[in-house]
């Protein structure tokens, strides 16, 4: 197998190859002008070097691959002077940037502009590199690459160039916003429509606000001290971290049964927020966006209109 | 997230909590990195003082990961670190549970799983006759019947394509 690796970008990077990021970085923090080769506008296929060597670890374990000749590069296509504005921006010094230095001979400067065919990498991995250039980890660590032998997400994606890698993920981001406002303003016009907000609550959720309203007085009345203290005290069958957030919610902004209820959709962020990282971990970003739009936020507001209009 | 607004329960927030414990677990690289794995520690709690027994389902996630991390180099610091989490966890969930246990115990074989089980299921709690009420209960009130729809559309297309011949392949 014979894997053809592309400009790799990682922590402790040496500029004796002529490296172009470890050597705008140097000059940035020596406050040296940032030469650039050429015109500047020469593009490349920069990856992370982690995600590179854990391609090369799934390569080795790939019994398709053997015999095979494989580009390993990144998605993400840079010009040399916006690699520059980047390195000025991280290091955030405003140094100069002196295009059409003089090209070594035999530089690779002299070619404009170099990406890879990503399509046999993809087939044989499942994944191709995809951490982008800005976002990449300042040094070694436990790779934290796409899942191994997984079969590829966004086929599409990573044949050749990605020219659009936040395409499928603002068009998930769009989608689930679009329909999220939808049942909102729904939501809200049937709401008033019944006059549901202003409807009792049922007899356990009013047991429960019965105890954050509990809580809400103790605070107002005796301050942290009593607060802290009745949270063991107030109910001593269910736990309180639900109705003491509702106090504080109704200390801060005041006493209301939408303050005390807005709890819920806080958490619901929270769960939302945590359900992406977990997804973008162990998966991409794509794919966190993808799935946890439609298919968490889909089905509840499809199920939010049963409610409403059945 | 209207809907839930309306609805003065303890499902979200105890969610949340598991679930920011879950990112906190993955975020540790297996417990190699402190502050993830003191956060695991702090969501296992606060899960815990969301909901009665919320802890339970935090087990679970952080066996597989222990598992994971004790085949890694560094055992005797994950094991410390997961140590701290795992004290930081039980001393905030001892806020509430150290001095109500009593009533909670008592509250849980009552009211729960013991003499007024039928009130909230059809009989006693563990019978095939409630078998099939609580299963009913978990399409209705759990995932829901979209989700579950999504879920076998979902496996319907993962059987399908795991199927496909390897020689389709290039």
């Amino acid at each position: 197998m014979i894997a053809r690796p592309f400009n790799a970008v990682g922590g402790g990077q040496s500029t004796a190859t002529g490296a172009l990021v470890p050597s705008l970085v140097r000059a940035a923090l020596r406050g040296e002008p940032l030469l650039l080769e050429g015109d500047g506008d020469s593009t490349r296929a920069f990856a992370d070097a982690e995600e590179i060597a854990a391609a090369f670890v799934d390569l080795l374990d790939s019994p398709a691959a053997r015999g095979a000749a494989v580009n390993v590069a990144g998605r993400h296509i840079h010009s040399v002077r916006e690699v520059a504005a980047m390195v000025q921006k991280i290091v955030g010094i405003e140094g100069r940037v002196v295009a059409g230095a003089r090209v070594a001979p035999g530089s690779v400067g002299r070619i404009a502009h170099r990406s890879a065919d990503l399509l046999r990498l993809s087939e044989l991995l499942g994944w191709v590199p995809a951490r982008p250039l800005r976002g990449r980890s300042s040094g070694p660590s436990t790779p934290r690459g796409p899942r191994r032998g997984a079969r590829p997400r966004w086929p599409e994606e990573t044949r050749g160039v990605a020219r659009r890698p936040w395409g499928r993920v603002g068009f998930a981001a769009a989608f689930g916003a679009a329909v999220a406002a939808a049942v909102a303003i729904l939501g809200i016009f049937a709401s008033h429509r019944d006059g549901s907000w202003t409807q009792v609550p049922i007899t356990d959720c009013a047991v429960f606000h019965g105890d954050a309203l509990e809580m809400l007085r103790v605070l107002r009345a005796h301050g942290l001290g009593a607060f802290a203290k009745s949270l063991v005290s107030v109910n001593r069958t269910h736990t309180p971290l639900v109705p003491a957030s509702s106090a504080l919610l109704m200390f801060v902004v005041g006493n209301s049964r939408h303050a005390a209820e807005a709890v819920l959709p806080i958490f619901g962020w929270i769960l939302f927020a945590s359900t992406c990282y977990c997804v973008e971990r162990l998966y991409t970003r794509a794919t966190a966006v993808a799935s946890t739009s439609p298919l968490r936020d889909l089905p509840g507001r499809v199920e939010s209109l049963a409610h409403l209009f059945v | 997230m209207l809907n839930l607004s309306r609805i003065y329960l303890y499902e979200m927030p105890f969610a949340a909590f598991v679930v920011a414990g879950s990112a906190a677990i993955l975020a540790s690289d297996g417990f190699a990195r402190l502050l993830p794995t003191l956060a695991f520690g702090l969501c296992a709690g606060l899960a815990s003082l969301a909901r009665a027994g919320g802890a339970a389902l935090v087990v679970g996630p952080t066996l597989v990961a222990l598992v994971i991390a004790l085949r890694s180099p560094g055992r005797g610091r994950r094991l410390l670190n997961l140590s701290l989490a795992t004290a930081l966890g039980l001393a905030t969930a001892a806020i509430w549970y150290w001095p109500n246990w009593k009533p909670l115990l008592d509250y849980i074989h009552g009211a729960t799983y013991g003499d007024q089980a039928h009130i909230f299921a059809g009989g006693s709690s563990f019978s095939w006759e409630n078998a099939w009420i609580y299963i009913l209960a978990i399409v209705y009130e759990g995932p829901g019947i979209p989700m579950i729809a999504v879920a076998v559309i979902a496996f319907a297309v993962a059987l399908a394509k795991g199927a496909r011949p390897s020689s389709a392949r290039p």
